[in-house]
């Protein structure tokens, strides 16, 4: 099996299921998914979820104190876009979780759902958020009939080309509005949940189709973390609710502060007008502020999955200490993960099991190389939505195809030069270590200011410019 | 499978310290205000503050692909020219067609409704204000007022502009004697680049006898926004009509084909050269309409120093070509609380308090710079009797 196989499996045993399902090994293994809201696992035996919920007032006490406080810094320092909207979306998740803590477990799931269909009148006009519910329900009934499952997903695919012709020409009476959330919901969860109904024996029930589409955050988040439904529906509840919902509100506050911390990012990076990098410093500091222009994705992705905590998602991190990644692959792991485990999960595993055969090197590096072929393509897919136009550039293509060829190189390497299991506490062996993280730093900004590049003849004026100006 | 025991300790060493991260936060807001006040701690004070602007989210200044990808001043790319022109053409306040200049405010409305605060009446020649007579009235010094929506007085009432302002306080003073008015006709156009700007200057001021060219000059114009309408041009294959533009599009490689990311890209590097022939072109006009140029340096309300960054450059440039300019970038420097200044929290365009600034810096400067206050009223301060009205400069 792969590094990156051999690494999701040993972070995140919640995947076992995808890379068994993919390769046919029986479900017998498989870790049990309930797809149901408060189903227990049998009927004489009490949902181990339910005392997870227990409840104890001090600690609600608490996690209410904190929601206070947040609520403040997040008018204080209005973050975000829209701040007053945005507010509005933290006033309804925080009263919700108010008032969901205190209901027997069996009815905490159906609760939150409503909350988060009420919300999109709320957050979004009424006819758009109409309209998203009415197409959720199409895609519901579509997807539960008894048709055989291949039609099923080209039913799903024309009302996919129906809306790109509309989203495209404006030509359907639908508000303009609507695409962009429309894309934000479903263009790539329903690939997720539509691959592992495919992989299920159970049909697909409302309740957990509605909890995984209709997220209150995303009416409001139009960039949104690519949730895995396996991974959703294993790990609500899968702790004490109060450890859940505080880790919650700490990645809360970390993504208010890497918003705060993204605006001090766009100030510093402002002076910088391609023709004014006149010194090597100015071209090292736009680049690296540059790069940090992420932050606004991190921060917003911690917000999102700290609200989802409240209600006992427990999801895993979205971000995890990029800046300090020590290799390519290491930093394809560590930003966006939700990315990286919806790619292994949807292309990486069904590419690598079918050519597996024909030799372990040769299927890794097909893999990968598919991953970042349809990164690529799906990143302008998620511009289409958002947007209304596809990107298509020569910086954007050049960024995936470097990066992929890198992590590919990185991947080979790691197979070659296996790491120890054992961590090296060395001081030569920190040495290496702080080397391969400035190194990949270097390279990872340098790579990051092309795509952010509006052409490959600006990215290559911004880098020299400084030369010809100095001589 | 057996559940793990519930840490409580964990649980609220990590609720204490997120608390206090979140008060923390909080007693910062408060702590800023005091620290503005102090030297030592302006510049802190001045991140928190960066760290709580609304405007700053709205900045034209990022570039990155997230920001591309939530960009909502993109228009919609069309395929056809007409159907763009229809769709722009849909605004009640102003006239798009396929010339140099692509739009202007539609004449005599009664107002305009864009940004739902300004509420400015158009002229029969489609620029702010009332109709004004084309040919001078006697004893009268007019003033061309020429800039953007920063100068055009964006969401505040016409008479609380600073031009209008300005007009105001020469009549009061009577700098040339009791005999003689002021009038400053505002030729500004929101949203307006330089280059059209250039043509306002060029076009339209000459039939009015100004007297005085007075550019006010705004980080939109010499920055991020400089260029926006070269590409637009270009997009639209509409012929740049000067000369040097002409030549500059064409060093640049330029094409109607290139998307308008490329241009800006292509464009990039012609900024200041640019930028100089214009102001040259500006100054050259002026003259040879018996004219003096005069330029200000407008600060918006933005946070920190980024207006003074956004203007790095221009003065040495201004000084290379021997133009006369004022610098009111320092305006709003000892403001702590900006939000006050601001027509809304998202938008750096001054409200009616902030113009007022503009106002009485621009005022301040001209009594204290002999050559800018000549350049303006046409004799030098004080030479005139009259010109010494206690009442005029007790606000200084």
């Amino acid at each position: 099996m792969s590094i990156i196989g051999r690494w999701l499996l040993r972070d995140r045993p919640q995947n076992r299921s995808a890379v068994l399902a993919v390769s046919g090994v029986t479900s017998l293994e498989l870790p049990v998914v309930v797809y149901g809201a408060a189903r227990t696992v049998a009927n004489d035996v009490r949902d181990p979820r339910e005392a997870r919920a227990t409840r104890r007032v001090g600690a609600f006490v608490a996690l209410a104190a904190q929601l206070a406080v947040l609520l403040l810094v997040f008018r204080l320092y209005h973050l975000t876009e829209k701040p007053s909207l945005l507010v509005r979306l933290l006033e309804v998740t925080f009263g919700a979780f108010l008032i969901h803590y205190w209901l027997p477990f069996r009815l905490k799931e159906t609760f939150w759902v409503m909350i988060s269909i009420a919300g999109a009148f709320l957050l979004v006009e009424p006819r758009i958020a109409a309209l998203l519910i009415g197409v959720g329900l199409v895609f519901f009934l579509i997807l539960r009939s008894e048709i055989p499952f291949p039609l099923r997903i080209a039913l799903l695919a024309l009302i996919f080309v129906a809306l790109t012709y509309g989203c495209a020409t404006k030509a359907l009476p639908i508000p303009n509005g609507f695409y962009a959330v429309f894309g934000a919901i479903f263009m790539f969860r329903i690939i997720i949940y539509a691959y592992d109904l495919a992989h299920s024996r159970e049909p697909a029930r409302l309740l957990p189709f509605l909890s995984y589409f209709f997220l209150l955050p995303n009416y409001y988040f139009t960039l949104f973390p690519v949730i895995d439904f396996q991974t959703m529906r294993r790990t609500y509840y899968q702790r004490d609710i109060h450890e859940i919902a505080q880790q919650g509100i700490h990645w809360m506050t970390r993504g208010a502060i890497q918003l705060m911390l993204y605006r001090l990012v766009v100030y510093f990076n402002d002076r910088y007008l391609p023709d004014r990098v006149t010194s090597l410093g100015a071209l090292i500091t736009t680049m690296v502020l540059t790069f940090l222009l992420y932050l606004n994705v991190s921060g917003k992705f911690h917000l999102i999955v700290g609200m989802m905590h409240l209600f006992g998602y427990d999801l895993p991190e979205t971000n995890r200490r990029y800046l300090l990644a020590s290799s390519f692959a290491d930093f394809w792991r560590r930003a966006n993960i939700y990315w990286k485990d919806f790619m292994v999960k949807i292309v990486y595993f069904p590419v690598y099991f079918k050519l597996r055969r024909k030799g372990e090197v040769a299927a890794q590096v097909v893999a990968t190389a598919t991953v970042f072929l349809v990164t690529w393509a799906f990143h302008s897919y998620q511009f289409f939505w958002i947007r209304d136009r596809f990107i298509l550039s020569w910086p954007d293509t050049l960024f995936w195809l470097i990066l992929g060829l890198l992590v590919i190189a990185n991947v080979l390497y790691e197979t070659r030069h296996p790491k120890r299991r054992q961590p090296d506490s060395s001081w030569r062996a920190r040495g290496l270590q702080t080397v391969q993280v400035l190194g990949t730093f270097t390279v990872i900004t340098t790579l990051w200011s092309l795509w952010s590049s509006p052409s490959v003849g600006a990215w290559l004026y911004l880098m020299t410019h400084w030369i010809r100006s100095g001589s | 499978m057996k559940d793990r025991p519930v840490r409580k300790d964990r649980f609220w060493r990590d609720a204490v310290l997120t608390a206090l991260t979140l008060v923390g936060l909080t007693v910062l807001t408060r702590a800023a205000v005091v620290m503005y006040a102090n030297p030592h701690g302006r510049f802190a004070a001045v991140l928190v503050s960066v760290m709580r602007s609304r405007a700053m989210i709205d900045n034209p200044g990022v570039t990155g692909y997230y920001e591309r990808l939530f960009d909502i001043s993109q228009k919609p790319l069309f395929l056809k020219d007409e159907d763009y022109y229809r769709w722009m053409n849909q605004s009640h306040d102003r006239v798009h067609s396929p010339s140099f200049r692509l739009s202007y405010l539609r004449p005599n409305l009664e107002w305009q409704i864009q940004g739902k605060v300004n509420r400015q009446p158009t002229n029969r020649f489609g620029f702010v204000g009332p109709d004004w007579p084309r040919q001078k009235p006697p004893n009268t010094r007019r003033v061309a007022l020429l800039g953007d929506s920063l100068a055009e007085g964006w969401g505040v009432h016409l008479s609380q502009t600073f031009g209008s302002l300005l007009e105001n306080r020469l009549n009061v003073e009577h700098p040339n004697g009791p005999s003689e008015q002021f009038e400053v006709l505002n030729f500004a156009v929101p949203a307006y680049s330089l280059t059209q700007i250039l043509d306002v200057a060029a076009e339209e001021v000459p039939r009015f006898e100004a007297d005085v060219y007075m550019l006010a000059l705004t980080e939109w114009a010499v920055n991020r926004n400089w260029d926006s309408h070269l590409v637009e041009l270009t997009r639209l294959g509409i012929d740049p009509k000067y000369e040097y533009l002409r030549h500059t599009l064409q060093a640049a490689g330029v094409s109607k084909k290139d998307d308008p990311l490329v241009l800006y890209g292509k464009l990039a590097p012609f900024r200041i050269p640019i930028l100089r022939d214009i102001l040259a072109a500006m100054k050259s006009n002026a003259e040879q309409h018996h004219a003096t140029f005069l330029v200000l340096l407008v600060p918006a309300v933005e946070d920190g120093d980024l207006s003074r960054e956004r203007f790095g450059g221009i003065e040495e440039l201004l000084a290379s070509l021997h133009i006369e300019f004022i610098d009111l970038l320092g305006t709003f420097d000892q403001v702590p609380d900006l939000e006050s200044l601001r027509n809304n929290p998202f938008d750096a365009h001054p409200n009616a308090r902030g113009h007022q600034m503009i106002f009485e810096n621009l005022y301040a400067q001209l009594h204290a710079r002999p050559d800018a206050w000549t350049a303006l009223v046409g004799s030098a301060w004080g030479s005139v009797q009259q010109a010494s009205v206690p009442s005029a400069t007790k606000s200084f």
